[in-house]
């Protein structure tokens, strides 16, 4: 249907996916998938996903796109951990398109998804990361001060109008850290050795739509030395907000990661 | 894949189009083809329709669904989309639930813009029904609100802390996030849906307190959870017990037999 050409494949117990293909004179060892953002259905963000996966296979990367249970057309709801789902998913991409390596991620949840996976399957040769674990610390600290520095009264007020609201709400401990699949403080260090031991390569983007990610000092501070490390390729766009909602930012997104593809995994 | 549920690709002229069929489970009853809205309600909607092509499957009516060319995983750059396309993708889905379906006049639902789509087939075929969903009849006054909620994005603070909604590149025009032409932009500025006698028999989904799209003319209140999305452009969940119930009511509808 497309130039690099689309199949749908069964993925078993209600899922498909849909597989971009690259042409057969231009395939890589390496093919790609994209994890749903949240409860998007697959073409992604204002279909962010659908044009990186045909890019991606227009330079040689097979591209599969599925919905998890409960999302989009996977009607029925997951009655598995998430981890086991893309294990049996990542089988099928194997046998689909006969690579043995993988970058796997996306935004948000996704990105934790790619991240877990790599560090239990070797045949994650590489992460997409974006909006993935950060803590706060002291740089989200001087993030804050930053943001309040540029707000209007208007916003101000808005605060304000907030902080009344917050007070007769009843009590929440719902924070980033307790809604995502986050390890304990530290873990992440360790983490990142070991995926870096192993040659993974990872793909970390920050976008200035979150909460918590206020500035790219935080991303030095969560990871520690290993962040600077050759295997990591770290940006951080602030006047990007977390779903991508300016074309310019999705253009730039699919170009960013396409280089960092061709660059990482040239064959 | 589950036998409830059968995804496609529907080749058409150059216009391959990504669909899902949901056969009828046991007697089949009726069709129905679903014409989805589009620009960034498709993805906003994508899976209420999914549900609701379940649940009316399971009472006896086969359902097809598909993505505009341009839109979703159907081919097509953003840019293709078009509402003249639109209308020639229903016929292609059209065709598409008649092979799987026989020769039967199904019901036709066009859901926000999709309603153009639809009410292009209802006047140029026999329909068995046409159901019209919370129906964009007015394409210049959905447009003004397009782009009220597109310019209410880019001056979000909470959207863009740090500022930056509104750049655009130089040429480009998006509505909602989405790239889009010139000729969409005008297509949809003179769009307008006027019924027609020759109609088969219609319903709206609308909610109770709207004022009806078009006067004397039987009507479904949706339940709260189904039609607030019209106004998001971040996703949220559907009531499960809200989609079932507002099946019975469809598959309870007089064009369909009991």
């Amino acid at each position: 249907m497309t130039a690099v050409g689309e199949e749908i494949i069964d993925l078993g117990e209600g899922v498909f996916g849909i597989l971009s293909q690259p042409p057969p004179d231009r395939r890589k060892s390496v093919g790609v998938i994209i994890f749903n953002s949240g409860i998007l259905h697959r073409p992604g963000p204002f279909r962010m996903h659908v044009r990186l996966a045909r890019r991606l296979a227009e330079l040689g990367y097979a591209t599969l796109r599925f919905d998890f249970p409960g999302v989009g057309d996977s009607l029925p709801r997951a009655t598995r951990p998430p981890m086991q789902i893309v294990r049996d998913v990542l089988e099928r991409a194997q046998q689909h398109t006969g690579c043995t390596r993988f970058v796997a991620g996306g935004i948000c949840s996704a990105a934790d998804l790619g991240w877990q996976l790599a560090l239990e399957d070797e045949r994650i040769a590489g992460v997409l990361m974006i909006d993935g674990l950060a803590r706060h610390g002291r740089y989200h600290l001087l993030g804050r001060l930053m943001r309040a520095k540029r707000k209007s009264l208007g916003d101000w007020m808005d605060v304000v109008r907030r902080i009344v609201m917050r007070t007769k709400a009843p009590p929440t401990i719902e924070t980033v850290e307790n809604m995502r699949d986050w390890p304990a403080p530290g873990v992440e260090r360790r983490e990142l050795r070991r995926l870096l031991d192993r040659g993974t390569e990872l793909f970390i983007l920050f976008s200035g739509g979150t909460s918590y990610f206020l500035h790219p000092g935080q991303f030095y501070d969560t990871y520690g030395a290993d962040a600077r490390a050759p295997g990591v390729d770290f940006h951080y766009w602030p006047q990007c907000d977390h779903m991508m909602y300016s074309e310019i930012d999705r253009a730039a997104f699919i170009e960013t990661v396409s280089d960092w593809l061709q660059k990482r995994f040239p064959d | 894949m589950s036998a409830a549920l059968q995804p496609l690709l529907l080749d058409g002229d150059d216009r391959g189009l990504f669909a899902v069929f949901h056969p009828a489970q046991g007697r089949v009853r009726a069709s129905l083809l679903i014409c989805p809205p589009f620009l960034h309600e498709h993805a906003m909607s994508y899976r209420l329709f999914a549900m609701l092509g379940d649940a009316l499957a399971q009472r006896g009516i086969s359902v097809l669904r598909f993505d505009y060319h341009g839109m979703g995983d159907s081919s097509g750059s953003d840019v293709a989309f078009s509402l003249r396309g639109a209308c020639a993708d229903a016929r292609i889905a059209l065709e598409a639930l008649r092979s799987r379906t026989g020769g039967a006049a199904p019901i036709v639902l066009g859901a926000r813009g999709g309603a153009f789509a639809a009410a292009a087939l209802a006047d140029a075929m026999p329909l068995r029904g046409l159901w019209l969903w919370q129906p964009v009849v007015d394409g210049a006054l959905y447009l003004t609100g397009l782009k009220e909620l597109d310019q209410a994005h880019r001056q979000s603070t909470r959207r863009y802390p740090n500022g930056g909604g509104e750049r655009i590149a130089p040429g480009d025009r998006t509505v909602v996030g989405l790239p889009c032409t010139a000729g969409l932009l005008e297509e949809l500025a003179s769009a307008h849906i006027e019924r027609a006698a020759k109609w088969p028999p219609l319903t709206l989904l609308e909610p109770a307190d709207a004022p009806a799209s078009f006067p004397g003319t039987r009507r479904i209140a949706l339940a709260t959870g189904l039609y607030e999305w019209v106004t998001r452009v971040d996703i949220d969940h559907f009531p499960p017990p809200a989609v079932r119930d507002l099946a019975d009511r469809l598959a309870a509808s007089p064009e369909i037999p009991r």
